[in-house]
């Protein structure tokens, strides 16, 4: 366990957070507002944008994988049930979809961000994997 | 292991404080929601100011709700769009005729489907239509987002056929079927 950390879990914890209080807030003072539902492209949105955060704060960082997935899915099913985004109903399906989704993310790209940051223009290798990353989730998504 | 405690930290704080902002703030958006549903009804139909919900006990199953005005009806129609199901407004007067329509809840594609609730001219060619309203034909569908088109175009026809009193099998509100 020694090195590992759980800082990706923190700031998706955040993430995910800001985002349920920014749809409280919308749904409050601007019910007119369409709000986006919690799919698996906004899963992944919420997810890559942590692990961005992460790879810029801690590049070296590695996880307890079991206790992130874990940790990821019950992020995504207890913080929009308590922002009043998913019934009981949904929340089971939030925790699955959200731990597959942060999951497998975190994995692909780790993978991807480690060999993008080798090159001389590796400062925006984050931030450019994460976008590669969510275009291909969002073209995933629509197949289904 | 003190580590491990940050992440559970910061959940359990995030989740209390949205909790204390969903029920503190759940008055103020109840009272805001009625008035901008009423605001929007008002808009969609012109000449009324109050609206009484009305039972619907019709055989259409694209009708949610039916909200009666004194020139007409605002219909609240979910159909399915080609993410998840499409939540309308629509309003149709006395006659028949559709006066406005609204999309209030979507989960269209970004860019694609999604253009519908924000494209005035897409929207534009239902006014006056009275239940005979199909893509390719009187409607031209958004680029890229057939099903969207037809999704709302069936929605908005059911609408118009609360109000007619068309035979709602009798292809009136079936039209955009595409299975």
């Amino acid at each position: 366990m020694k090195g590992k950390n759980l800082l990706g879990n923190t700031l998706l914890a955040a993430v995910v957070g800001g985002a349920c209080l920014i749809a409280v807030l919308l749904r409050t003072f601007a019910p007119a507002v369409i709000l986006p539902g919690l799919d698996l492209p906004m899963l992944a949105l919420l997810s890559l944008i942590a692990l961005t955060a992460e790879c810029y704060l801690a590049p070296k960082s590695d996880r307890p994988w079991v206790l992130a997935v874990l940790l990821g899915g019950a992020t995504f099913a207890l913080l929009p049930w308590c922002a009043g985004l998913a019934d009981g109903e949904t929340v089971w399906k939030l925790f699955l979809a959200g731990a597959a989704v942060y999951g497998g993310g975190a994995f692909l790209y780790g993978s991807m961000s480690r060999r993008l940051s080798a090159t001389p223009a590796g400062r925006l290798a984050p931030a450019v994997s994460a976008f590669v990353l969510f275009l291909g989730c969002q073209a995933l998504a629509g197949l289904f | 292991m003190r580590e491990y405690g940050k992440p559970l930290a910061a959940l359990a704080v995030a989740a209390v404080l949205l909790a204390g902002a969903r029920f503190g703030l759940a008055g103020i958006a109840r009272s805001n929601a009625e008035a901008e549903q009423t605001a929007m009804m008002a808009a969609l139909l012109p000449g009324s100011s109050s609206f009484t919900p009305e039972e619907y006990g019709g055989e259409d199953e694209n009708i949610a709700a039916v909200y009666a005005g004194e020139t007409g009806y605002v219909v609240e129609t979910v159909t399915d769009g080609y993410v998840g199901e499409i939540r309308l407004l629509v309003g149709v007067d006395a006659s028949g005729a559709v006066t406005g329509a609204v999309v209030r809840q979507m989960e269209e594609t970004f860019g694609l489907g999604g253009r519908a609730a924000s494209d005035t001219g897409f929207l534009a060619q239902f006014l006056g239509t009275a239940g005979d309203a199909a893509v390719g034909e009187n409607v031209d569908a958004l680029t890229g987002a057939t099903v969207t088109s037809k999704a709302i175009t069936k929605g908005i026809n059911s609408a118009a056929a609360f109000v007619t009193g068309a035979d709602v099998s009798s292809g009136a509100t079936e039209w955009g079927d595409w299975e």
